[in-house]
């Protein structure tokens, strides 16, 4: 029979660690339905018959958090058998506000003691006998880190589970308080299973707007409850939720006082504040900060990096793979183009991104350990001001800056974003920063127009993240994205060395998605592109073509038309834009099969001819870029969001919102920026892009409803 | 009144009272910050803002506008 | 340059495989495209 087991606990408690340490390589990770929280559960090592299901880092079980409220959904509704509360023994007030809520599911707890190590380290010492007596269930100390006490902990959880083994609740409320959630039991016993009886008591009681939607209780019975509520509200002088709040850590305290002795002053400074000194120092920051992710780049990308990649391009397949297969057809008899399908179509349109996922890996490792060493919570700390001015956190700068490598792990990265519209908003703007992909393109526009110029790739980032603003701005003004902003209340984690198999852990789940998406999807549209660009009709017959009749300059012809107002309504240069759909580095290299040049990787000057068909002018070729740079990501990142945004309505407001802005925004450089340098004609199309800039303005700087109502509340609250 | 926006750097304070509702109040008391509680203001953020405060024995960060929600005294 | 496709049977044992292949992928790939619904 099937023993489930939840995992719950604060974020940075080492969750994850003890999590990957029960389970192994066994883990299924997914979302919960409907939502962008990650849903991860896997079955014990040595145990097969015993699920454990990791839930969020929660510091409470409020309303308010996506994650707080799937996770006590489950918790409440699918009941798993027991649950494994892990603490950090070096902070343990704060994490046992969580265990007292915990304490009131009526489900058997086991609390797992963790950071043992640091506490011994500390010189602090915790009464395990105590505190577990007063807790009325059982604790087990442990350091997952060190692999310490797991053993005995899988032990005493799963005993717990068969024989159910519910806590003696501990009497954490006190005098007019307790009083009022028992007259509310009584009030509800009928209509509520007894097992959650005193969950929905306390929550009722805090007024708890999910739990009293859910009961749906008449009137009658809300405002008997009502009533004692207000009676309590008015002898403590506070409002209910701040009641249970200060009771709950007033009891706490006092645990914590007879189990717990420190042997540092309150505020001392412990390693992690002495190295925050210099870390989030006024000055050094900012610089530190710089330096850090310089050295992040200029290893993975700029040297190791480019030597893998170039490698696996030139090396790997170019010499080893692509004439090995080719032999290997030719040699059993196939046919010329089918050839030609299997080593340049599908290999060759597969090495580029391959070739990438060793940097791809390689920056996914620093950041990892960046991450898990506490070290991008500072980051979230010392970027905040800035994006709070767009209604986002300093959380969203690390998808941000991860997009600037690739925007799979980005998108991915903004699970850490605690507000799901927050969330959301980054996942659809962080492909605007331009990703290693898109280098290519970047280089041969600016070669073709003004000789290859240095400064047109910072000039493309600074673009990106021009409209990265702009969009968040916007977006926050829509109903959609509109809300109070997220509490920015964030805790900052002790200064850890990262578990080495977590970081690996982390690394290849990012590098093996990316692969799974190259093998599958890629792997497909390699196929089908292949087919268009080489067959077509001509003279009424189907067969294998010359470039312009193929079936992709059909279709580039047909759509030609919707990107003459945008300067580039060339079939190559449209053709050259559908296959960046796939993947951008194709846009290059379709330009070069198209242009008769072959493979093209960087701009040299003999291509100008070449490629002045695709671009009347220069002006166009620029929109050409804004539009390529801006539209929506490689199919890679699109499949990635489509899993991460767990919404489908979303998921498409996304690509529509990435496609329209990046269309407005070349027709706008090409009309408007034509027009001044005298290479475009005023016409209608001028009109249109006109229109379209104040449209922009205008959504940029329209007063925003929520803000000044919230205004209004705090003006409210100060009063 | 006085609130935790006011206080200085290096100060240790006690909390007397939370204002305002909703999810930030919420968030504040669900992090330890409660009546009685006492906070160490640890640093300011190299632009400004938010400030790091040092309550419970662990280190958390919240936004100066935040902060004035928080009396003190 | 046109050319004319003629199939022989080491042709049609790589399309055979392809298109295996292909299916496989396809599979897969509404895979990750389902997890989003809901």
């Amino acid at each position: 029979m099937e023993i489930k087991i939840a995992l719950a606990g604060n974020p940075n408690c080492g969750k994850t660690t003890l999590f990957n340490d029960l389970t192994g390589s066994a883990q299924y990770v997914g979302n919960w339905p409907g939502v962008t929280v990650e849903k991860k559960d896997g079955r014990m090592k040595n145990h097969k018959d015993v699920v454990i299901q990791d839930l969020p880092g929660i510091y409470s079980l409020s309303p308010y958090t996506l994650e707080e409220v799937v996770t006590r959904n489950y918790l409440v509704n699918e009941k798993p058998d027991a649950i494994i509360n892990i603490i950090d023994g070096t902070n343990i007030e704060r994490n046992l506000y969580l265990t007292t809520q915990i304490l009131e599911l009526n489900i058997p707890v086991v609390i797992a003691l963790n950071m043992m190590d640091l506490v011994r380290k500390n010189g602090d010492s915790i009464d395990i006998k105590k505190l577990s007596n007063q807790l009325g269930c059982k604790i087990v100390p442990i350091s997952a880190l060190k692999s310490e006490g797991g053993q005995e902990l899988v032990a005493e959880a799963i005993d717990a589970a068969k024989n159910n083994r519910l806590a003696e609740p501990p009497h954490v409320f006190k005098g007019s308080v307790e009083h009022a959630i028992a007259h509310i039991e009584e009030s509800i016993e009928h209509e509520v299973s007894r097992d959650n009886l005193r969950w929905y008591a306390v929550k009722l009681f805090e007024r708890d707007e999910k739990v009293v939607e859910d009961l749906a209780f008449d009137d009658s019975l809300m405002r008997h409850i009502e009533m004692h509520i207000k009676d309590c509200e008015k002898e403590m002088d506070d409002d209910s939720e701040s009641i249970i709040t200060n009771q709950r850590y007033a009891y706490i305290q006092n645990v914590v006082d007879l189990s717990v002795v420190r042997k540092k002053a309150r505020g001392a400074l412990s390693i992690s504040d002495k190295i925050d000194k210099i870390v989030t120092n006024r000055i050094l920051a900012l610089p530190i900060f710089a330096v850090i992710m310089f050295l992040v780049y200029y290893i993975s990308v700029t040297t190791l990096g480019t030597v893998v990649t170039d490698w696996t391009n030139d090396t790997l397949f170019g010499a080893w793979i692509q004439p090995a297969v080719q032999h290997g057809l030719e040699a059993i008899g196939a046919s010329g183009w089918l050839i030609s399908l299997i080593v340049n179509g599908i290999i060759g349109g597969l090495a580029a991104p391959i070739g990438f996922a060793p940097q791809m890996a390689l920056v996914f490792f620093f950041l990892s350990i960046l991450e898990d060493c506490g070290y991008m919570a500072r980051v979230a700390f010392i970027m905040d001001r800035i994006f709070r001015r767009f209604g986002l956190s300093g959380k969203s700068f690390i998808p941000f800056l991860i997009s600037s490598g690739c925007g799979v792990p980005a998108i991915m990265a903004s699970r850490t974003i605690e507000n799901e519209k927050d969330r959301r908003m980054t996942m659809i703007t962080t492909t605007f920063i331009p990703c290693g992909a898109k280098l290519p393109v970047i280089a041969v526009i600016a070669g073709f127009i003004m000789g290859g110029a240095w400064w047109a790739a910072p000039m493309m980032y600074f673009a990106g993240i021009i409209l990265v603003i702009i969009s968040c701005i916007i977006l926050k003004k829509t109903r959609m994205f509109a809300g109070k902003p997220a509490p920015f209340v964030m805790e900052l984690p002790q200064y850890h060395i990262p578990s080495g198999r977590g970081v690996l852990i982390h690394v290849w789940e990012r590098v093996w998605a990316f692969l799974k998406k190259a093998g599958t999807i890629l792997f497909l549209c390699c196929v089908v592109m292949w087919f268009l660009g080489s067959f077509g009709i001509h003279n009424g017959a189907f067969g294998l073509v010359d470039s312009e009749n193929c079936f992709l300059s059909d279709i580039g012809n047909a759509i030609a038309w919707i990107f003459v107002p945008l300067g580039f309504g060339t079939w190559q240069a449209v053709a050259s834009s559908l296959s960046g759909f796939v993947a951008k580095e194709g846009i290059v290299s379709t330009m070069g099969v198209l242009a008769g040049l072959g493979d093209v990787g960087g701009y040299t000057s003999s291509m100008h001819n070449a490629f002045a068909a695709f671009f009347p002018t220069s002006i166009a070729a620029v929109s050409f870029l804004f539009f390529n740079l801006f539209d929506s990501p490689c199919l890679a990142a699109i499949s990635t969001m489509a899993k991460e945004m767990g919404s489908r309505k979303f998921f498409w407001f996304a690509i529509l919102f990435q496609n329209v802005m990046s269309y407005c925004i070349a027709l706008m450089v090409y009309q408007i920026g034509g027009l001044a340098i005298g290479t475009v004609a005023f016409g209608p199309a001028t009109i249109v892009a006109f229109i379209l800039l104040a449209g922009l303005i205008y959504l940029l700087f329209k007063p925003d409803r929520s803000k000044t109502a919230q205004l209004k509340v705090h003006e409210g609250a100060a009063a | 009144m006085n609130t935790l926006k006011d206080a200085k750097v290096g100060e240790t304070v006690m909390i007397k009272k939370i204002t305002g509702s909703g999810p930030t109040k919420r968030r504040i008391m669900d992090m330890g910050m409660t009546k009685g509680a006492e906070v160490l203001i640890r640093k300011v953020a190299p632009l400004g803002d938010p400030i790091e405060l040092h309550v419970r024995g662990y280190e958390l960060s919240v936004r100066k506008a935040d902060a004035e929600l928080i009396e003190i005294e | 340059m046109k050319t004319d496709i003629v199939l022989n049977t080491a042709d049609i044992l790589i399309l055979a495989t392809l298109a295996i292949l292909m299916i496989i992928a396809v599979r897969i790939a509404i895979g990750f495209f389902r997890e989003k619904k809901k």
